[in-house]
Formats: C-alpha cells, structure tokens, sequence
C-alpha cells in the first residue's frame, strides 16, 4: 500500500511539476517577443500571470496539500485557490499573446486546431463552461469521492488539475474581449457569475449549517469524529460560502467594468465604421436619445441585480431553515 | 428571535443612513433592504454560534 501511496505521489509531482515547468519556460520564450508589439508597455499582467500561477500551484505544492489531508477546511483553502483565486488570476492577465509567441509554429498551428474545435468551443460556451466549474467542485464534495481523494493522491491531483482547468476554461471566456468572434455576451457573463455564487452559497450554506460531521470517514484525518470534526467541516463550508462568493463578486465587478469598457471604445469608434441606416441609429446624438435608449436597459439591469441578491438571500434563509428542520 | 431583531435592526439602521444622505424614498427603500440582508444573516450566525455553544 505504501508503495502504492509513493507511486502516487510521485506521479502527481511529475505532473504538476511538468505542467507548471511548461508555462514558465513558454513565458520566458514568449513574453519578450510579445512585449516588443505591445503599447504601453506594462508588466502588471506577467505579475498577475506568475501570481496565479503561484496561487494555483498553491493547490498542489507547500504547506496546503498536508494540512489539508488533515483540516477539512484547509482543503478547502485550496479547493479555493486553484478552482477561482489561481485560474481568476491568470485568465486576467490574459497570457495566450506570450504563450502562443513562445511556442514554435507548428506546435502553435496544432493547439490553434485543437483550441478551434468544435468540441473545445462547445465546452468553453457558456452554460457547458459554468457547470463544469460547479460540478469541479460538487463531484469532489460528495463524501464517498472526498474520502478516495483524500487517500489516493493521483486522484486528489485529477480533482485539483480539473478544478485548476474548469477555472480558466471559465474564467478566460469570462475576462475575454468582448470583440472577438465567439467571445460571450457581457449579459450572459453576468448571469454565470450568479449561478457560480449561488452554487457557492448552497453548498457552503449546507455544509456551515450541518449538525452531522459528513466527511470524518476520510482517511488520515486528524478531527476525523470528534466534536472538533464538525467545527472544522463549519469552517470548510463558510469558506466555500463567503470568500468563494466575495471572489465571484469582485468577478461580477470586473465583468461590469469590461463592458463599461468595451461599450466606451464602441462609442469612441462610432464614426470610423461604415454600418446601415439602421445600425447608425444604434448611437444618439443627443441627451434626450441617449436617455431614451439606456433607462429601459439601466431599469432591467437594475432590477436583475436585486433579483440576484435577494433570491441569494432566499436561498441561505432556505438552506438555514431546511437545515435546522431536519435536526 | 436574534434573526427577526437584528433584521429590524438593520431596516431601520439603512433607512436612517440614506435619510441622513438625504436620499429619496427609493433610497431609503434600497438601504433599508441591503443592511436589512445584512444584519439578517450576522442574526443567522450569532444564531447558530450561540446554538452549538450551548451544546
């Protein structure tokens, strides 16, 4: 068995390492050609590129893989870092530009096919990209799959490495510009934002509010059926609950941000394109029209946002009562 | 019990802020609802704290 345990211990540093190795030295190939053609020139994305890629790495590297195999909520800890807070991180600092300039032509001609297929571009549309974030972090949270993770590491770094891959495959589509073909409409960005934080919000409510330990059958736990079991599995799922939600809610900041963004620079070019009568009139000229087109618009979005927190409110209060009822 | 005073608590605490911003009734409406939520769910976990503490 033990040998077994060291096999899988050691694959999954191979991988993480291999993978991990991969990037930096695309980066360091890359990101001197890429920044030579861009303006101005800023470093604040390479920073957040190696800043996710450290968080992420977080999840398989460090101290938190073997405090994890010991506190239920430090394993959440990285659930966190390397399904949002790692892949968040790099898909804003945007890093294909660099990387696909440091791969040669034909590795770059070969994943460019991969990346344009149409099974990748069915998995990366937006309802296939959110559930798999959510089911990333479901599957791995029933108490039967936790338990295996937590005592095979090969499959403990198949659900961190799915959790790292849903998180950008997500989070890249989310921050992507919103010009290019294919690139998801800022509304439906939105509206995955929310379904992310209300699945954070059940799960992380129903596991805060539980009276039974659900997960003291895992292996080398260390609060595995005490009184301080359940105090640990509480804080695991406060941390599924509020951080996992406050990251996604800075996500819903970003997101507003890049359409104020992109509807700005549409205004600014409104004059070089050459549209129809009725593409034209897209854009007022005065106040009053301006008024006219955005209130109808600026009332729905209003209204959409209150109807977001208030049936996340419903669904805690929801979550809380079923809860209490049951025990 | 907690629940229900701490989200009066926080109705009436958000409408006396946008009152003294001298927000109008949609304001104060708004304000109201948020630190309402607010203070519901502080309710809600002072609740259940007090609750597993007493065993």
């Amino acid at each position: 068995m033990g040998g077994v345990v060291d096999m899988d211990h050691f694959g999954a540093l191979l991988a993480t390492l291999v993978s991990l190795s991969v990037l930096v030295v695309l980066t360091i190939r890359g990101y001197p050609i890429y920044s030579r053609s861009v303006r101005p020139k800023s470093h604040v994305r390479l920073g957040l590129f190696l800043a996710g890629l450290g968080i992420a790495g977080g999840a398989f590297f460090g101290p938190l893989p073997d405090l994890g195999h010991q506190y239920f909520f430090v394993h959440q800890a990285e659930h966190l870092v390397a399904r949002l807070l790692g892949p968040m991180l790099i898909a804003l600092s945007q890093p294909g530009g660099w990387l696909a300039a440091g791969l040669s032509r034909r590795w770059r001609s070969q994943i460019n096919r991969v990346l344009c297929s149409q099974v990748v571009r069915a998995v990366r549309s937006p309802v296939p990209a959110t559930f798999l974030l959510i089911a990333s972090l479901y599957i791995w949270q029933l108490p039967g799959a936790y338990s295996s993770a937590q005592a095979r590491e090969t499959l403990e770094f198949v659900a961190h490495f799915g959790m790292v891959a849903a998180g950008i495959s997500y989070f890249s589509a989310v921050f992507g510009p919103g010009s290019v073909v294919g690139g998801w409409p800022y509304g439906a960005r939105l509206i995955t934002a929310f379904v992310v934080i209300v699945s954070n919000i059940l799960l992380g409510a129903l596991i805060t509010l539980k009276e039974v330990s659900l997960y003291s059958g895992a292996p080398m736990s260390f609060s595995a059926g005490t009184r301080f079991g359940l105090s640990d599995e509480t804080t695991g799922g406060y941390i599924i609950w509020v951080p996992s939600s406050m990251l996604m809610i800075v996500t819903v900041l970003l997101i507003m941000n890049g359409w104020n963004k992109f509807e700005e620079v549409r205004w600014q070019r409104r004059h070089e394109r050459r549209d129809s009568n009725s593409a034209v009139l897209e854009f007022p000229e005065t106040a009053y029209e301006l008024k006219l087109k955005t209130a109808g618009p600026n009332r729905r979005m209003g209204r959409t946002l209150a109807i977001g927190s208030l049936s996340m409110f419903a669904i805690v209060l929801a979550t809380a009562i079923t809860v209490l009822q049951l025990y | 019990m907690i629940v229900i005073v701490m989200t009066l608590l926080g109705a009436f605490w958000g409408a006396y802020l946008a009152k003294k911003r001298k927000g109008n009734r949609l304001d104060i409406a708004q304000h109201a609802a948020s630190c309402a939520i607010l203070f519901c769910l502080i309710g809600l976990f002072a609740t259940i704290m007090i609750a597993r503490a007493l065993g």
